[in-house]
């Protein structure tokens, strides 16, 4: 693997000159969804053998329960295409997120509703996840913290976003750190009015929300973001729409702490609920990303001149039209970012080459409704799953196309889909987070005949 | 993490420009005691320096201001040391902190072992300069490649690195079997790739005087100026460095004005739908009320939707929420002086506290319990119920000793003595403002409102317990579909949206026949409970379905007189209040607020909440 690889595929992939220009003199790019990875773990480079996919059971529909989907999406492997395992888990727990360990062994899963977390061993046999752990005393243990989101790998630890409390079920809410054994460590609430914690209060708002988070450490910075509680995320979206109440409950701030400390420094209003948070990766890429739910924008925080900011830089779609800006991926390069929004089930391409202007370049319709994407470390590869939260999604829609998984190549020009998988009539679910894994991961690495993860050089 | 392996999956995060690399060679010298292979995978070896290798980008937080909670324990392990003398872990930590990093001397990565023996170093340098802790730290590199790099090996990398004097032990494990059990105890996964190179996740980790495990860093975290203010942070949390800044939580708890007798303006408790309750029937009834796990997914108690601190009701939803987010299609009632009410439910369809408590419990839409011995079942399994329930009501765990606990706990939500009642069954004129009795005056009067907020000679609960049609629940079911609404998507900003965008994912909205439902006389559509006046300021938002969000909007409706229909009640007609009549009568309203309610929460944030363990 060399540094020049994602230059090359990007030039090979015929994108503009000038954004292959631009990625040559950064020096430090690194992978891609891998691209949406803690930077402290491992990547996988090469070819992905696994998709994880972390699903919501639907009352009435096969087993009903939430379940591990493994999907083999190695092109080489006679099981292409298809689910080669599923793990039900009892229950439904709002499949939500899920995040691996640093060392990359263990997924952890997390139930929005039930705030339970389901650790799953990836390593053992990376086609035959099995579960190993399920935390079902996260919201005693943390002191009331409801709704495990984020699992986001810190060294030795995982540090795990809520979205909500156990007093009221509102939005303000903490984060809780564990052990990679999934003991509890700490809790670390989100600076809010009355409570700021020493953090400096920039603009109008200080909620105490919280969504996701993402570490820069060579700046020793942690980004957060802010969703809305359980009362929320867990209701009918019409009903929620109609609620004047309801949709003042929505979090309105991004917070950079310091990381190592864990104390929150700085609270920025970022309007209309931001929610998923990337950061560059380049050595000298000093800023994150969120998009705006409900306003339907980009936000850029940086950090320019010693300070941290937060400013919106791009419209996402027409926000009278409710798009729902839901995940983004941004490219190893820190060149583009992929940008789906729900409602209409587009995936949006930016490109982000000037972090200050993101420009839409490229368009596709996914399915009726798109949630995730997550895109291969050298961005030719990406993965689209349909579920947004089981009482927000639709009721109805054409045949393949409301739940789903679907595979697709990026060619620097456009997505061509390889295959789908459609959910509902699997039985399955309500398809939510992805996470690759591979078996060169675990394997001895001399191992030539191992398939997943040969060097592109 | 190595070369070969490197090549697939990549380390944490950093990358080779070639020139940079021969830098990192040059500055370290780490490649010259690799093997000859070195060279070979030099090439994939990374560039970008780890962040431990330069001056910190940022400023090293000041130690004592935070905290570094415990990891775990640092397990023991039996260790060779680099003169071949058996040691144990615990014995080197004894009475220390101490750093700890697992490596192998023949490592070639310059972001992994070498960062560590690098950091190590400097912080073996910091040691010598800095007596305070040099007495307290103690450097520990664990080598992990059992057959390379015996103790002389080991006492040969220690001596091209370990300043003169420094306290720092190079040591193995003595055998395989203890090797595995040390590296499994700190999740040390690696895999050999070959010959003597070893794919690993760097980890260095923070062990404290007790043994017990304070930080871990990787290779983008490990750098000598944040591990001395670890060290820093745990000698001062010793009391070795001076005491640790005192981290000033601000409770903010207010306090509340100081409250006047709860009950004035109240009827006698002898009044109370049910027998007045023991301290310790309350006691238990508050437990349940508070407990998560009383609905079938262990998510929802009592308090989710009668938040004390949001006047026992919600007032960030128009209408509840249930198990797995099921729409209920009414707005949670206060509990605030639901002792003396009759009349329960919207639709007035139960009499009781004691068997009210079991439609929330068992309503699909609500908490949802399968059974009555569902719920039975699991707090009898559930830590001391039982005994508290022999306590409270020499009772076993039944439908009725559940009912009458709940509803116990709900009888002490006590919460008159308002301004209003201190001005008008206390005779203190100065209680209120002008405003709030030219509002009473308009109750009373010209707007009419004490018809059905009843009031009486010695006490109000302002509600005659009867139904009554307003037209709002008319208005709701029979207003035409579609069409476009405005919603606030961030404070001050508002889109307007055709229905179109959200109806796919939107369930029909259950309709709402009011007391209909219960009795089936099509006289009684769209009629709903008065409901009690007091506290009605921390009640919001209004009306059956909450779609009323101040008291001013309220007050409006009825100004207005209701919404007209066929079964419209004759009390209600347009009032003709002007503006600030209007405003008189929301000051009247406001001055219901009891001073009690600040203690009912205090007392109700004592309680425990239980949740699943």
């Amino acid at each position: 693997m060399r540094s020049t690889h994602p230059v090359r595929s990007r030039r090979a992939s015929g994108l503009a000159a000038a954004c292959a220009l631009a990625i040559t003199f950064i020096a430090q790019p690194v992978p891609a969804d891998e691209t949406c990875m803690s930077p402290y773990m491992a990547k996988i480079v090469g070819q992905e053998d696994y998709v994880y996919v972390w699903t919501l059971g639907i009352p009435g529909l096969g087993d009903e329960q939430d379940k591990l989907v493994t999907i083999d999406v190695n092109p080489a492997s006679a099981h292409y295409g298809t689910i080669v395992h599923t793990l039900s888990v009892g229950g439904r727990n709002e499949a939500h997120h899920s995040g691996l360990t640093d060392d990359r062994r263990y997924l952890w899963a997390g139930g929005l509703d039930t705030s339970k977390i389901f650790i799953f061993d990836i390593a053992t046999d990376p086609a035959k996840p099995r579960l190993h752990k399920t935390i079902t005393d996260f919201v005693d243990k943390s002191g009331g913290v409801v709704g495990p989101h984020t699992t986001y790998a810190l060294p030795g630890r995982m540090l795990v976003t809520g979205l909500s409390n156990h007093e009221n079920h509102g939005g303000v809410t903490g984060m809780a750190e564990y052990t990679n054994e999934g003991e509890y460590v700490a809790t670390y609430w989100m600076p809010k009015e009355g409570a700021l914690q020493g953090a400096e209060k920039s603009g109008q708002f200080a909620d105490g929300f919280g969504y996701d988070v993402r570490a820069l450490p060579r700046l020793n910075a942690m980004v957060t973001s802010s969703f809305t509680g359980w009362n929320n995320y867990m209701m009918d979206l019409g009903k929620m729409m109609a609620d004047p109440e309801a949709m003042k409950q929505f979090g309105n701030t991004a917070v950079v702490w310091d990381l190592h400390t864990r104390q929150p420094k700085k609270v920025f209003d970022v309007p209309g609920a931001p929610l998923e948070v990337r950061c560059a990766w380049g050595a000298q890429s000093d800023y994150c990303f969120t998009t705006t739910a409900l306003t339907s924008k980009i936000w850029l925080i940086y950090h320019e001149n010693g300070a941290w900011a937060a400013k919106e830089v791009a419209d996402i779609g027409d926000a009278s039209k409710i798009p729902l800006p839901v995940d983004i991926s941004i490219s190893a390069d820190d060149q583009l970012l992929w940008v789906n929004t729900w409602n209409d089930g587009m995936t949006r391409l930016f490109d982000v080459s000037d972090p200050h202007a993101p420009k839409e370049i490229y368009t596709k319709k996914i399915g009726d409704q798109v949630n995730m994407v997550s895109q291969s470390w050298d961005g030719k590869r990406a993965y689209y799953t349909s579920s947004l939260l089981g009482n927000w999604d639709k009721k109805q829609g054409a045949p393949g196309d409301v739940q789903y998984f679907k595979a697709y190549t990026w060619n620097g020009e456009q997505l061509e889909q390889k295959f789908a998988i459609d959910f509902l009539a699997q039985k399955l679910g309500r398809p939510h987070q992805m996470r690759f894994g591979a078996h060169a991961l675990y394997a001895n690495a001399e191992d030539d005949d191992a398939p997943a993860l040969a060097t592109t050089d | 993490m190595v070369s070969t392996v490197r090549a697939r999956i990549r380390a944490p995060g950093l990358f080779s420009p070639p020139r940079a690399l021969r830098l990192a060679a040059a500055l370290l010298g780490v490649l010259l005691c690799a093997p000859g292979a070195a060279h070979e995978r030099a090439k994939d070896a990374p560039a970008v320096l780890a962040p431990g290798y330069g001056a910190l980008a940022y400023e090293a937080p000041a130690p004592g201001s935070y905290r570094l909670p415990p990891l775990g324990p640092a397990a023991d392990g039996a260790v060779l040391d680099s003169r071949g003398a058996a040691r144990s872990l615990h014995g080197l930590f004894e009475g220390h902190v101490t750093l700890l990093a697992f490596i192998y001397t023949s490592c070639n990565d310059v972001n992994g072992c070498p960062l560590a023996t690098y950091v190590m170093g400097q912080m073996a340098k910091r040691l010598q300069r800095d007596p305070a802790i040099g007495e307290a730290l103690r450097l520990v590199s664990y080598s992990f490649d059992i057959e390379h790099d015996t103790p002389a090996v080991l006492e040969k990398y220690a001596q091209t690195f370990r300043p003169e004097g420094a306290r720092w032990d190079f040591v193995t494990a003595p055998d395989k079997a203890s090797l595995d059990r040390t590296l499994s105890a700190y999740q040390q996964s690696f895999m050999k790739s070959g010959g003597h190179t070893f794919a690993h996740i760097l980890r260095v980790f923070l062990v404290d005087h007790e043994q017990r495990i304070r930080n871990i860093y990787s290779t983008a975290f490990l750098h000598a100026d944040t591990v001395a203010a670890d060290v820093r942070t745990l000698l001062m949390e010793q009391g070795r460095l001076g005491a640790a800044a005192t981290t000033d939580v601000a409770t903010a708890q207010r306090s509340g004005r100081a409250a006047s007798d709860p009950h004035l303006g109240l009827p006698p408790d002898d009044a109370m739908n049910g027998p007045v309750p023991t301290p310790a029937q309350a006691a238990l009834g508050a437990r349940l009320f508070f407990d998560r796990r009383l609905s079938h997914n262990r998510t929802l108690s009592c308090a989710m939707c009668h938040v004390p601190g949001q006047g026992f009701t919600v007032n960030e939803l128009a209408t509840a929420v249930g198990v797995e987010g099921r729409t209920v299609k009414r707005n949670a009632p206060t509990l605030l002086n639901v002792a003396w009410l009759d009349s329960l439910f919207h639709d007035a369809r139960e009499r009781s506290l004691a068997h009210q408590v079991w439609s929330p419990l068992l309503a699909h839409n609500e908490m949802a319990n399968p059974s009555v011995g569902y719920v039975i079942d699991n707090l009898e399994r559930w830590s001391d119920y039982r005994a508290a329930f022999r306590e409270a009501f020499a009772a076993d765990i039944d439908m009725e000793s559940i009912g009458a606990a709940l509803a116990a706990y709900q009888r002490t939500l006590v919460a008159g003595g308002s301004p209003f009642d201190r001005w008008h069954y206390g005779g203190d004129a100065s209680a209120v403002g002008e405003a709030a009795k030219r509002g009473f005056a308009l109750f009373r009067g010209k707007a009419g409102c004490i018809a059905c907020h009843t009031m009486g000679e010695q006490a109000a609960l302002f509600t005659d317990q009867a139904l009554h049609n307003t037209g709002i629940g008319y208005a709701a079911s029979m207003a035409p579909g579609g069409g476009r609404r405005n919603a606030e998507v961030a404070p001050g900003t508002h889109v307007e949206y055709d229905l179109a965008y959200v109806a796919p994912s939107a369930e029909r909205k259950p309709n709402d026949l009011g007391r209909y439902e219960v009795t089936q006389d099509p006289d009684d559509r769209w009629k709903y409970r008065t409901p009690t006046l007091r506290n009605v300021a921390l009640t919001r938002p209004y009306m059956h379905d909450g779609s009323l969000s101040t008291l001013a909007d309220v007050v409006a409706f009825y100004n207005r007189g209701g919404e007209p229909n066929e079964l419209l009640d004759p009390l209600i007609r347009p009032l003709g209040l002007s503006a600030a009549e209007q405003a008189d009568l929301v000051a009247f309203l406001e001055s219901l607020t009891s001073p009690a309610v600040t203690s009912l929460v205090r007392a109700a944030r004592q309680v425990e909440i239980s949740n699943p363990d």
